[in-house]
């Protein structure tokens, strides 16, 4: 059942792929993609400032307030120091939590994104849950980058024009200059890298780059360390001259820009700024090493795949440390058990993939408190982990890594779980209405108390062994300190650190009379110790970077344990240290003296509630992206080009899309409307496509097989449409989809002299469709696969269940039943490793049943490509993948990923009254051998080049003369090279 | 190979006679300035003030130019930078040696940085001409017609001057103008803009910076 086919096929396909939404049955993409779930509709409204529009939702006055000075205060501090004017006002669009924050439709909100602006529309996306100095910082961050497109680009929407992207250290690094603050995180990354002789560095293309693991994109704190080093070394005045010499800069033979400002070379520059870090950070060199402690008990990476330890919890026996790490291989956050014997690496307790949650909650500020808990009799670790709407505790077995508890947590980002000792209840912390307290979780019931009821932020708690206090930091000002409770009244609230510096995780001793923290007071965080009776004050370490979590070995107290950052990770680390004592304070009650200090933004305004305004919606329309202009000239001599141009309202919920493309003198329309406002999302469209294929009227005759070309067989197919599709996600994984539709169809010969022969034909099967079709069609899609950024799934299963049915409601209007089903199996070995299983099926039946094409590369590879053609049919693929290499540095430069394949595949079809039956012809000139089954087997090479993914495969044909008996196949011809680009199933 | 020779010969014979004959190849070369200063004679530079023609309400032109200016001379010919405001009554004092002599504190090797300075600030109706469209509103129907601007004019005429003798060493007028679309635009602000395209003008041939620059290499 094939027929020959060249490369306008591919031409076809592209234009079939674009009519995806009208034509149900063809599928346009390989992986149907998992859902964003829109739990809540807000009221949006607006509120103008004098320099911003801030859009929200929170019936809170003072938070609006909050909002509206710290955005002022921010532009204001950066307008004097970039000397820049913004001439438009800036859309703030502020979500109260960030949870909410995830649900936006204009930012793609991932774990870990506390901000984000674009250059567009100048958009500034931010959200309430963190202290408000805090969310002052990130305004000034994210306004620095509006900033910055503005100086680079001009105005709002000016950006749709640009072609000059300058490297990302250069915004990056401004927009933390620009803030005028060194975070504790930002130093220590820079210090460590310097100490340790890992300092990024500029190529001659101007970008930074590095070869070792760094916790996040050197752009940033290296960024800004670049702009520091520029204001010393050149002047102020010099950011400026950086950024003239970036807004000049060619497309082409483009110079790095420190050559264009300062004219130094790269080479130059970078051995001037590591001169400069290594000056200012001589005073460390002295300091601690980690690696003087002991040895690194924490992931090793790369010895094993665990980079980073985010939390640990040591075991109440002391034997094992529990480490919430991430695991490089499977890039993924895992939880595993190391010997605090020798660092090794007992176990994974979570590996591979699951549903049960979607990810596990981490933070890479160590002052909100480790992640991860042990339960006091040893046989759970709490986590909390991503669960639908919000967020779950899940309770697990570190021995079998079965999760034995799971309670719904209805609060936003909760962190720092801890066991009460009698291991009833769990405490965490977590943000309530725009404040962060402390919570305890009944473990029988599920039910959560707020314990702190204040406004104040406190975070980090730990409960001492005896069951009688609770220890945690609260953010007063911008620094953090220490407060201890009884446990059983939290509003009793006693200071224990004071003075300069933050001063947070905190742990008690196995006694309860001391607590173990961690303050910077020495520019890194160190390890200290408050005695609860006498005030005294004790220094454990002095170390170059910073020491975090202490916590006193169960059995032998003067024993520490405890992460260190050291070379680009956090990794766990064990001491006997002996504490200098450094002074002796007295404790006193929370504002007891003074008022506690809290932090207000520079600049006071007054809200006038007349100027808020409801959010008008589809009111105004922007054009959401710049218009790809596509072009492209297939084999065969044909033009194939068109435009886009999306566009929608400021906050995403409306969306238009209108595309032209044009193949051949054949052009299609397409108009839609996407609305994504709630969770039911809805999307009419109109359009108007048309395309040019070949016919395979081969296939119901064997006498024409292997006489006849694609050129002698070109026809077009018209499809004019008006329809409406729905989507109602069940959850991340699972959906619903809906699609009534009215097509009306239009095929026919280019060529008339094919259009006499056809015609003349008796008999034959009509596979052109000219007539109406009225259909309604039911989906059931799920999709819990696991993505690599490279290869493509990895674990999980995917499917696709779909009825179509057409109303023969006059005359003119086709008539027909149609399933399909779709079903995908990853099963995942390890290290990108996998066996990738997949079924299609369908059938279409009634009066006009509908056809389909398939066949070709990695359906049915012994097929050319899209050359099957029935009513109805199945296919099934096997295939192992096998990475071979990852990246490879060559003498071409560095080429990989580089991954095999091993494949089978088998396939059969039919037409509504014909047999089922495939022709092949194993030599020229001799009848074709006619076949049940067909389908193949071979091996191949996947890589990628110029980022797209290509294939290189050895296909041996197969066929089986009789179904019924499997064994019966055979193989035929030699081995064919095929060559493919595209995705893996 | 044998049966292609003759035909390559006769290209090689054409390539040739159209060679032509160019007496000059033009070339693309990094060449320094020349510079009047040298730097190295000195180690303070004063900012003793300008004559300020006029200058927008609220700002300072001569703190202005100071502050901007102070920390180049402090960075990039490595002087020490001091302001000592000087009574300027008219631009002749410039060409007055003695008066600047009778400055200079002492034996130091001092370069008086003064002159004359205007900042202006108008604003101007500018002819859109066909206007484009609004990008984030493409709906919009396009308008032509006129727009505001808002045009600001730096004037700077800049002495620099030896303390030991009194001789100027550097006298350039430099005059930068820019227009804003902000109607409210800061003129401390376009201050920074004009001063900078200033900066770059003043301190390239001072620092004998190279420049990519072309010229023809005679080939006879």
């Amino acid at each position: 059942m094939t027929l020959r086919a060249r490369s306008s096929a591919r031409l076809a396909l592209l234009l079939i792929l674009v009519s995806a939404t009208a034509a149900q049955e063809f599928m346009f993409y390989p992986y149907y993609g998992k859902n964003k779930v829109i739990y809540e509709t807000f009221r949006w409204k607006s509120y103008p400032t004098e320099h911003f529009r801030i859009y929200f939702y929170t019936e809170e006055p003072r938070t609006l307030k909050n909002v509206a000075e710290v955005a002022e205060s921010a532009y204001q501090k950066l307008s004097e120091a970039l000397k820049h004017q913004l001439a438009d006002p800036v859309p703030l669009i502020f979500y109260t939590t960030y949870t909410d924050f995830e649900l936006s439709n204009v930012f793609d909100i991932s774990e870990g994104v506390l901000g984000v602006s674009e250059p567009l529309l100048h958009r500034i996306g931010i959200h309430g849950d963190m202290p408000l100095d805090e969310l002052q910082r990130l305004v000034e961050h994210e306004l620095a980058h509006v900033f910055e497109f503005d100086i680079l680009w001009g105005s709002q929407s000016a950006a749709l024009y640009a072609l000059n992207i300058p490297p990302l250290w250069l915004f990056e690094g401004l927009s933390e200059y620009a803030t005028q603050d060194w975070s504790a995180w930002s130093t220590m990354i820079v210090r460590d890298a310097v100490l340790n002789d890992r300092i990024p560095e500029m190529t001659e293309s101007g970008d930074l780059t590095t070869r070792f693991p760094m916790p996040r994109d050197p752009s940033y704190d290296f960024g800004h360390a670049i702009y520091d080093f520029i204001e010393a070394r050149y002047g102020k005045n010099a950011v400026k001259d950086l950024w003239q010499s970036i807004k000049g800069s060619p497309l082409i033979r483009r110079i790095t820009p420190v050559k264009k400002a300062f004219n130094i070379k790269p080479h130059d520059f970078n051995h001037e700024f590591q001169k400069y870090l290594r000056e200012k950070n001589r005073k460390f060199l002295l300091r601690e090493n980690p690696a003087d402690y002991s040895i690194a008990l924490g992931p090793k990476f790369p010895l094993n795949p665990y980079y980073f330890t985010f939390s640990h919890a040591v075991s109440p026996s002391g034997d094992l440390v529990a480490a919430l790490t991430y695991n490089v291989t499977d890039f993924d956050v895992d939880l595993v058990l190391v010997s605090t014997e020798d660092g090794s690496i007992i176990k994974n307790i979570t590996p591979g993939f699951t549903t049960e949650y979607e990810y596990i909650v981490y933070e890479y500020d160590p002052s909100l408190g480790s992640d991860i808990a042990w339960s006091p009799d040893g046989d759970t670790i709490a986590f909390i982990a991503r669960d639908g709407r919000k967020y779950s505790l899940y309770l697990i077995d570190p021995v079998r890594g079965g999760i034995v508890g799971k309670y719904k947590i209805g609060h936003d980002r909760p962190s720092a779980p801890r066991f009460f000792p009698d291991g009833r209840a769990v405490m965490f912390t977590a943000f309530t209405q725009g404040t962060h307290d402390i919570f305890e979780l009944d473990l029988q019931s599920g039910e959560i108390v707020n314990l702190t009821r204040d406004d104040y932020f406190e975070k980090a708690p730990a409960i001492s062994p005896d069951g009688l206090s609770v220890v945690y930091s609260i953010r007063l000002d911008n620094t953090d300190k220490l407060f201890l409770s009884p446990l059983a009244d939290l509003s009793q609230k006693t200071q224990l650190t004071f003075g300069p510096g933050n001063t947070t995780c905190p742990s008690f001793s196995t006694d309860s009379r001391r607590v173990y923290y961690v303050g910077d007071v020495r520019e890194a965080f160190n390890i200290y110790s408050v005695e609860l009776a006498s005030g005294e004050i004790k220094r454990y370490t002095d170390v170059w970077t910073g020491n975090f979590f202490p916590s006193a070995h169960p059995s032998d107290p003067g024993t520490l344990f405890f992460s260190s950052f050291n070379k680009g990770s956090y990794q766990v680390f064990t001491a006997r240290l002996e504490g200098t004592v450094e002074d002796r304070v007295t404790f006193a009650g929370l504002g007891s003296a003074q008022p506690p200090r809290r932090f207000r933004p520079a600049l006071t305004l007054d809200i006038e509630d007349k100027k808020i305004e409801p959010y008008p919606g589809i009111n105004k329309l922007y054009v959401a992206r710049r218009p790809p202009i596509d072009v492209v000239v297939s084999s065969d001599g044909s033009l194939y080009g068109g435009a886009a141009l999306a566009f929608g309202d400021l906050l995403g919920d409306h969306n238009f899309l209108v595309m032209i493309y044009q193949a051949r003198g054949l052009r299609s329309y397409y108009l839609s409307y996407l609305n994504q406002k709630r969770r039911l999302q809805f999307m009419p469209t109109v359009f108007e496509f048309t395309m040019f294929y070949y016919p395979p009227y081969a296939y119901i005759d064997p006498l024409l097989y292997d006489r006849l070309t694609y050129q002698d067989a070109i026809a077009y197919r018209k499809i004019t449409s008006a329809n409406i599709e729905a989507y109602y996600p069940l959850n991340r994984y699972y959906r619903l989809e809906g699609n009534l539709g009215f097509y009306r169809y239009e095929e026919n010969f280019f060529d008339p002299y094919s259009l006499n022969q056809q015609s003349s034909r008796p008999a034959g099967y009509n596979y052109f469709w000219n007539g109406n079709v009225l259909s309604f069609s039911l989906a059931f899609v799920g999709e819990t696969t696991h993505f690599s950024p490279y290869y493509g799934p990895r674990a999980g299963h995917t499917f696709r269940f779909s009825l179509a049915q057409a109303f023969p409601v006059a005359q003119g209007f086709f008539s027909n039943t149609t399933v399909r089903a779709d079903l995908r199996k990853y099963l995942y070995l390890g290290g990108d490793a996998l066996v990738a299983l997949r079924l299609e099926g369908w059938a279409s039946r009634g009066r006009d049943p509908y056809v389909s094409y398939y066949g070709g590369n990695n359906q049915v590879r012994s097929a050319y490509f899209y050359n099957i053609v029935c009513t109805e049919g199945w296919f099934a693929n096997a295939e192992l993948r096998l990475p071979l290499i990852n990246v490879a540095s060559t003498i071409i430069g560095t080429i990989g990923p580089i991954r095999a394949v091993l494949f089978f595949d088998i396939t059969r079809a039919k037409f509504n009254g014909y047999p089922g039956k495939f022709y092949l012809s194993p030599e020229p000139l001799r009848p074709p051998v006619v076949l049940d089954a067909i389908g193949s087997y071979g091996w191949g090479v996947q890589l990628f080049l110029l980022g797209l993914p290509i294939h290189i495969e050895w296909v041996k044909k197969l066929g089986w003369p009789d179904i019924s008996d499997p064994f019966s196949l055979q193989t035929y011809g030699q081995f064919e090279t095929k060559f493919w680009i595209g995705l893996d199933f | 190979m044998r049966k292609n020779s003759p035909i390559l010969l006769c290209l090689l014979v054409l390539l040739a006679a159209c060679r032509g004959g160019d007496t000059y190849r033009k070339i693309r070369v990094e060449l320094p300035a020349y510079s009047t200063l040298h730097p190295e004679q000195f180690e303070q530079a004063i900012f003793s003030g300008f004559l300020v023609a006029k200058e927008p309400d609220g700002l300072d032109l001569n703190k202005e130019i100071a502050e901007y200016f102070g920390p180049d001379f402090e960075k990039k010919l490595h002087f020490r930078v001091t302001v000592q405001r000087v009574a300027l009554e008219s631009e002749e004092l410039f060409r007055k040696p003695d008066f600047w002599r009778s400055l200079a504190p002492g034996p130091s090797r001092v370069l008086y940085v003064t002159g004359k300075a205007e900042l202006t600030r108008e604003m101007r109706k500018s002819i859109l001409g066909k206007a484009k469209s609004d990008a984030d509103d493409p709906l919009a129907q396009q308008r032509g017609g006129v727009a505001e601007r808002t045009l600001f004019s730096l004037s700077l005429h800049l002495y620099l001057i030896r303390g030991d003798s009194g001789e100027v060493v550097l006298d350039r007028d430099f005059k930068e103008t820019k227009a804003y679309t902000n109607p409210k635009q800061r003129a401390d602000f376009a201050f920074y803009d004009l001063a900078q395209r200033v900066r770059t003008k003043l301190f390239r041939p001072i620092l004998s910076e190279e420049r990519m620059q072309e010229r023809y290499l005679l080939l006879k």
